[in-house]
């Protein structure tokens, strides 16, 4: 466990499938919750705590649950950078409310894996993506530094439009403590 | 169905099974195309043994692996449609010609155009995407001729011999191959992409000077 100033960052364990099926909210596409073929997935609460208590899961990245100071679950993150021959991770940031992203609750989450993926894996640098419509997110990427790679157009078809995704990076060398 | 010319696209068939393979032990394969270089003969073989082995009746494939066939020099390259979203109509192209004097020009272009047709007007889809290595130059100028966008140029992305290299993200929309198809009206027949589409911004360059 891991106790910030704002919030306590653990190990998701099954049990905590129905916080995570919230981050799925059909209404609500986020690029961290497309699968690989960037569709949209509602995942069963039952496939979710299969999800969270999966080794091979685990080994390519760990999910972690974030805790206010009240103990409830605010949202989920997650490093993935399985391959040896990869020097970089993808980062997932998954906040229940957007509104988090603007509080210390997601500032200490991204110190979280930015050690993880620069101090402990020593990965080249970090990938996030997220939809047009996922303001907050990229406001919050930006804000710790994060440069676009590129928007990949019209890539989703949900709710009656096409959405477009875009990549950024951090690399360790901006980092100040790598 | 093939669509034909002087090269012809295929289904892959499990008799191309050894040529794939062969294709896949040169080291040119796995320098270009995505994948974990580390991996073993044994595990390459069982990756295309899988791949060519998938349901071939099923109407809603999440990939294709398809064959260019040329009637004077046999399969001569590997096509793979992969990621096929049904519902985002949209898939990944990956292209291996393995014999290597037919890598640049009127194979790989007419070819290319080939697929789009095929991804297009008999699939249906909307966008196709490649990642393709900052190092192969042959590919992605291909793409740019096709009228498809460099969106993402990811720094520093991949290791090969040593070095990290970049790679670029590309897409083409349905209606962009529609622009190129418009803009080479009547200059199709016989011949290739990159020689019509090399015509085509020589004149354009001509006619601006």
């Amino acid at each position: 466990m891991i106790f910030g100033e704002h919030c306590v960052i653990r190990a998701a364990e099954p049990d905590d499938a129905p916080a995570l099926k919230r981050v799925y909210h059909p209404g609500k596409p986020r690029a961290a919750t497309l699968d690989r073929r960037r569709e949209p997935i509602l995942p069963t609460t039952d496939e979710l705590r299969e999800l969270l208590g999966n080794k091979d899961v685990k080994l390519l990245g760990e999910y972690y649950a974030v805790e206010d100071a009240t103990g409830e679950i605010r949202g989920f993150c997650c490093l993935r950078a399985g391959r040896q021959d990869v020097f970089f991770g993808e980062m997932l940031l998954m906040f229940i409310e957007d509104a988090d992203l603007g509080t210390g609750m997601a500032g200490e989450t991204f110190a979280f894996l930015k050690h993880k993926a620069f101090m402990e894996r020593r990965l080249n640098k970090i990938v996030a993506q997220c939809l047009d419509t996922e303001t907050d997110l990229r406001v919050f990427l930006v804000q710790q530094g994060f440069q676009s790679d590129g928007v990949a157009r019209e890539v989703l078809y949900t709710l009656g439009r096409w959405f477009d995704n875009e990549t950024l990076s951090l690399f360790a060398s901006q980092h100040e403590d790598a | 169905m093939a669509l034909r010319s002087n090269i012809f696209i295929r289904r892959a068939e499990r008799e191309d099974l050894d040529t794939v393979v062969e294709w896949m032990e040169d080291p040119d394969f796995q320098l270009f195309l995505y994948g974990d270089v580390t991996r073993s003969q044994r595990q390459i073989r069982e990756q295309i043994v899988g791949l060519l082995g998938r349901a071939p009746g099923h109407t809603m494939p999440a990939a294709f692996q398809l064959i260019l066939d040329s009637e004077t020099d046999g399969p001569v390259g590997l096509v793979l449609l992969q990621n096929v979203s049904w519902r985002n109509r949209a898939c990944s192209l990956d292209v291996y010609v393995g014999q290597k004097n037919l890598r640049k020009g009127i194979v790989i272009g007419l070819a290319f155009y080939r697929i789009m047709e095929y991804c297009f007007d008999e699939l249906n889809l909307h966008r196709v995407s490649a990642y393709i290595y900052s190092f192969n130059s042959p590919s992605w100028r291909i793409m740019e001729r096709s009228n498809a966008k460099r969106e993402l140029t990811l720094k520093d992305h991949v290791v090969r011999n040593g070095q990290l290299h970049d790679m670029y993200g590309y897409g083409l929309l349905k209606r962009e191959f529609d622009e190129l198809r418009e803009n080479l009206k009547g200059r199709m027949e016989g011949k290739s992409l990159i020689e019509m589409i090399d015509a085509l911004h020589a004149k354009e360059e001509e006619a601006g000077a």
